[in-house]
């Protein structure tokens, strides 16, 4: 039987978190979830709990843009790093340090990479850029010369 | 900014132009049913392709964020967050002897768990996979929700200790190591949580609705 498409071009995904998410969760759930978040991350007027992500169990994608290019790429698992408070240990370099999931392993049980992420992602901040018919438009004009 | 995956599974592997995906989030219907989320995720994509000033502000990374080489500890945090979030990504050796897997074993694993080949599968009550998975009832897990600054839906957001309380099988002891284990985990340095008896007991019967010491004395 063919499979049934789901992703927005009728391919379904390849790579191992790819797979994982989609056999998880229908498009509706991952919504849902998104939104959530958008809601927990936007709405809290800057005051957000940061360490309520560590209870996550889901992998909860975030886009984030490469640096030096207009190229954006998923991570997941963000959350920040908490280490043993009665560990005799000195405290880790990366304590409180936002940390996620980078690139997907190519085979199951690899080390995957982890991106530790700057603190300026904690605050809230504007950005200028332009409407959306700006960009439509600039898009079409791009187009239209390549 | 939180994205369903399902827009580009494959980002996971390789990087994405932002006009490409925002075309994609332009074309789905889905956009008008969230669309608090859709036009932040747009809103994302414009700035990723636009170049701006330091002072006009840029959503892009740092590049000593990508190229830096992770901590140990940052690497140990990244294994173990791979097999909460993935647990099927572990490392799975191959059965020594082959299994059989035809007709005659289905028949028997549907004979131990009690099950007809025949019969419908059977659509899972709400309610009973909430008691199931957290140990309480919709009304109560609302209330705890509430209790933790949650909505109804964020439940993933919840503290482990509830999914971990809400096993069938487990026992008083399990219950109570459980708790210690999550009182050893403090926020606040300076507020350690005495572990007393009536303690152990708000936790375990999850009685935070403003029951006094006094009352739990009273009830012993």
């Amino acid at each position: 039987m063919k499979p049934i498409p789901v992703y927005w071009d009728g391919d379904l995904p390849e790579g191992l978190y790819g797979k994982a998410i989609h056999d998880a969760k229908t498009p509706a759930q991952q919504r849902q979830e998104a939104t959530q978040l958008f809601k927990f991350l936007y709405n809290s007027d800057g005051e957000c709990n940061y360490d309520i992500l560590n209870n996550m169990t889901s992998p909860a994608p975030f886009l984030i843009q490469v640096p030096g290019t207009n190229m954006v790429r998923f991570i997941c698992g963000i959350a920040p790093y908490r280490g043993d408070p009665f560990s005799s240990q000195p405290i880790s370099k990366v304590e409180g340090q936002l940390l996620g999931l980078l690139h997907e392993p190519a085979v199951a049980g690899e080390t995957p990479k982890v991106v530790e992420l700057p603190e300026e992602l904690l605050n809230l901040y504007e950005v200028t850029l332009p409407t959306e018919e700006e960009f439509t438009k600039k898009l079409k004009t791009y187009l239209e010369n390549d | 900014m939180p994205c369903p995956a399902y827009l580009a599974y494959d980002e996971f592997t390789d990087d994405i132009s932002a006009p490409i995906l925002w075309e994609r989030i332009k074309v789905t219907e889905e956009t008008e049913q969230c669309p608090e989320l859709f036009n932040g995720i747009k809103a994302f994509l414009r700035a990723a392709n636009t170049k701006n000033t330091k002072l006009q502000g840029s959503v892009a990374l740092p590049i000593r964020s990508f190229s830096k080489r992770a901590q140990e500890d940052a690497l140990t945090w990244g294994r173990a967050r791979q097999e909460v979030l993935f647990p099927n990504l572990k490392v799975v050796t191959a059965p020594a002897t082959p299994q059989r897997n035809g007709m005659h074993t289905l028949l028997q694993v549907l004979a131990q768990k009690g099950a007809s080949p025949t019969s419908a599968v059977a659509l899972p009550d709400p309610e009973t996979e909430c008691v199931k998975k957290f140990g309480m009832c919709t009304t109560d897990l609302n209330h705890i929700l509430q209790l933790c600054g949650l909505n109804p839906g964020q439940e993933e957001l919840l503290p482990p200790w509830i999914k971990e309380m809400a096993v069938k099988q487990l026992s008083k002891d399990g219950k109570h190591r459980i708790i210690r284990k999550m009182c050893s985990e403090l926020r606040y340095e300076d507020n350690p949580i005495p572990l007393f008896p009536v303690v152990y007991k708000m936790v375990q019967d999850k009685a935070f609705g403003g029951m006094t010491i006094l009352t739990v004395r009273q009830q012993q």
